[in-house]
């Protein structure tokens, strides 16, 4: 029987019994995509390693506690650790981190024009993300960026799905007007 | 700013901001099972503990209560059941003393018999 056969949750029970080669597939299948996820909730790649780092001593720690019976998903409980972790992070950051991490980002840069201005766009959305009230960001960063469902961001955001839908419209719409008046700014200074 | 033009500048944005793990990361990850002890199946969380402890402790206590009650009622009778057997004892003992009034003064009068001949 292939890796691919097992459940994430059998994959838990496994772990439970202390089982490392459960472990890694676990790891093999999950890290990426979450790391990308606390990457964009943070906007820094360090921050986002601990956390990741951390999620996985949870998962390690707790794994003998996993009831199948509640009929978690792995993914939906994952990512709301992670979830809780940026979060987490985000409150035990100082003020002026935020602008570091912008900073940092805006430093790399490339020769091509095409790349410039893709790169000078993605650090308008990512900075207009960051304007975002956090509930907001995280819904447009599981449905868009994450491929969740509604329903199973709702889940891992621990809200109704008529909340997540508010959240992911009031996001797109704030989102977009500022987009809209940086993207005026930048005409001005042009003009 | 269409929705169109949105999708387009979050999918390059999605594009940028996805990093591969470095393999220092993967490594550090992996080490965890050998770096971290297993949280031990017996250290329930407050919940757990309350879910487990209550429907014990209730079942406890509504047998205490029965106890104390159905006992107390039981001794009480037990009691009374004893004072009458004692009651019937010593109004017994009464009518042998009484009886046996003489007897004891001719125990007295053995005890403290004076020899006619002194």
């Amino acid at each position: 029987m292939g890796t691919d056969a097992i459940t994430d949750e059998e994959l838990m029970l496994r772990i439970g019994d202390g089982d490392q080669t459960a472990y890694g597939i676990l790891v093999d299948r999950h890290l990426s995509l979450n790391l990308g996820y606390a990457t964009k909730l943070l906007g820094n790649d360090a921050e986002a390693e601990e956390v990741m780092q951390e999620a996985f001593i949870r998962v390690w720690k707790h794994a003998n506690r996993w009831d199948p019976e509640r009929k978690t998903r792995f993914t939906t409980w994952f990512y709301r650790v992670v979830t809780n972790l940026c979060y987490d992070v985000g409150r035990k950051r100082k003020p002026q981190e935020k602008v570091e991490i912008l900073e940092t980002i805006a430093s790399d840069e490339t020769s091509a024009e095409n790349v410039i201005a893709v790169d000078q766009r993605s650090k308008q959305v990512k900075k207009a993300l960051d304007e975002l009230p956090q509930r907001q960001m995280t819904a447009i960063i599981l449905c868009y960026f994450q491929g969740l469902s509604n329903r199973e961001a709702a889940k891992v955001m621990n809200v109704s799905l008529n909340a997540l839908e508010s959240y992911l419209v009031r996001g797109r719409r704030n989102l977009a007007d500022i987009l809209r008046e940086e993207k005026d700014s930048l005409l001005k200074e042009i003009g | 700013m269409n929705d169109i033009k949105l999708n387009e500048y979050l999918d390059e944005y999605g594009k940028k901001y996805s990093p591969e793990p470095s393999r220092h990361l993967i490594d550090k990850i992996m080490r965890i099972p050998h770096e971290v002890e297993q949280q031990s199946v017996f250290s329930w969380s407050f919940r757990e503990w309350t879910l487990f402890l209550v429907p014990r402790l209730s079942g406890l206590t509504a047998a205490c209560v029965m106890g104390i009650y159905l006992g107390g009622a039981g001794s009480t009778a037990l009691a009374e059941d004893e004072v009458a057997v004692f009651d019937i004892e010593t109004y017994e003992g009464e009518v042998m003393l009484d009886e046996n009034g003489d007897t004891l003064l001719d125990v007295e009068d053995f005890i403290f018999y004076e020899d006619p001949a002194q």
